[in-house]
């Protein structure tokens, strides 16, 4: 067998036969650790984390708004505003919203968003958030019943939010309503301080009146 | 060894080429415990550079601050040019509950409805007041609210050159910081990065939002009116009175 000039027979395999044999040792203790942690249950899927409850009148406090759901009813017109469809009805949940941001906000429909309810005909979904989170379809002040633009820094506002809600769906008897979060960071795109990242803080369950015969 | 039982002293060595003389050295690399101090001096060096580099990064201005807008100050009165347009604070009034006009459905308020007389004129080209907002000593800000139709604010009203307008600038504040407030307004919109903003005390104190608070009718808004009962003021851009 010709050799290389100077080389020493076998003295290739040698060479690879430490790494080789290292390697198989870090395969087995790696195959090892993944059995023991399968064995005590760390391959196992974990169940989401549950949202905290907070109890209706019970203010969930946080950025960039405290929130309080206070109420929560089926209409078939709520004074000026009628469904699109007029066999569908509006589900209302009634808040107070107080803005903790520094700054005026404009986006308070995003503020919270009802969670499993059927038959929602609303198409705004919720950047960010989990699928089936649709913004309301109208916010109002209860003050003036006039569509809520932008709500102000320490001012605790009266609120409702309206979601159209198919007249063949299910009619809920209570509901539950995820209020959310955003935080105040700079972002990787544009460079500046925005409220990003919104993700459900609280829910909280509130029994539905139907005053569907009222209006 | 020397004919006298001693060691030569180490003679120079010669290399090829030009001639040059090398002293002799006992061992070319350093003992071992210079080559541990070069290391901890290496790594005391490192730690040092991306701990200054982590200061700078620190410190490193964010967009918001690298591209914040231009304030031009000034007192209740006077004058204060955002750029494109002077503006002037004439004087402010606070109240409970406010109506657009007599008829219109009265405007109630968590806090206290702060009304801001202004003074606008466009300096050189026709220009609209994209930003209002009031600003508290702790830097809170509130926008022109949107609940009453705001005459000159938006870009629903466009000044034009040497024409001085004023109006009511309107704004839902919480009581407690009512008497704490610089107004600020200017040409730009949402975006102020670059853009100038005039800034203004707002002249309220304790005993006008106590007053306005009190009154049992709601407050009119005034409308918007031109301002040229000095005809001076259509033919340059420099007049700033009636």
């Amino acid at each position: 067998m010709p050799r290389e000039p100077g080389g020493r027979p076998g003295a290739d395999r040698r060479s690879l036969a430490t790494p080789l044999r290292l390697a198989g040792v870090g395969v087995c203790v790696l195959v090892l650790v993944v059995a023991v942690a399968g064995l005590a249950g760390g391959l196992e899927r974990v169940p989401a984390p549950q949202l905290p409850v907070v109890a209706v009148d019970e203010v969930s406090e946080g950025e960039p708004w405290n929130v309080t759901v206070t109420a929560a009813h089926l209409f078939r017109e709520l004074g000026d505003y009628s469904p699109v469809d007029e066999d569908n009805h509006w589900l209302v949940i009634e808040t107070n919203v107080e803005v903790t941001a520094d700054e005026s906000r404009g986006d308070v429909s995003s503020a919270l968003y009802p969670w499993g309810v059927e038959g929602l005909v609303s198409e705004f979904k919720l950047t960010g958030l989990e699928e089936g989170a649709f913004g309301a379809d109208e916010v109002l002040l209860v003050r003036d019943s006039t569509q809520v633009g932008a709500l102000h820094p320490g001012l605790v506002e009266r609120v409702v939010f309206l979601w159209e809600q198919a007249g063949d769906a299910p009619v809920p008897t209570e509901v539950t309503v995820r209020i959310v979060s955003m935080t105040l960071r700079e972002s990787t795109l544009s460079g500046h301080m925005e409220w990003l990242d919104p993700e459900p803080r609280a829910r909280v369950t509130v029994p539905v009146r139907d005053r569907r015969d009222e209006s | 060894m020397s004919p006298n039982g001693q060691d030569p002293p180490p003679s120079p060595r010669f290399t090829t080429g030009p001639l040059r003389w090398r002293a002799a050295v006992p061992q070319h690399r350093s003992p071992g415990g210079s080559r541990i101090g070069s290391a901890l001096a290496a790594l005391v060096l490192l730690v040092v550079v991306v701990a200054a580099g982590g200061l700078v990064v620190g410190t490193e201005l964010n967009d918001d601050r690298r591209f914040r807008e231009f304030v031009a100050s000034g007192p209740v009165g006077e004058p204060v040019s955002a750029h494109t347009v002077d503006l002037t604070v004439l004087g402010a009034r606070t109240a409970a509950t406010i109506v657009e006009e007599p008829g219109f459905i009265p405007r109630d308020t968590a806090g206290v409805w702060v009304l801001v007389r202004i003074r606008a004129l466009a300096q050189r080209e026709p220009v609209s007041i994209g930003y209002a907002a009031v600003r508290d000593s702790a830097g809170r800000e509130w926008s022109a609210t949107e609940r009453v139709e705001q005459p000159l604010v938006g870009f629903g009203y466009q000044l034009e050159p040497g024409i001085p307008v004023e109006a009511e600038v309107v704004f839902e504040v919480p009581r407690e910081v009512a008497t704490d407030l610089t107004v600020r307004l200017g040409d730009a919109g949402v975006d102020l990065r670059m853009q100038t903003v005039a800034e203004v005390p707002v002249p309220v104190d304790e005993a006008a939002v106590a007053a306005g608070l009190a009154a049992t009718e709601p407050l009119v808004l005034a409308d918007p009116e031109l301002v040229i009962a000095d005809p001076q003021v259509l033919v340059g851009t420099e007049g700033n009175g009636r």
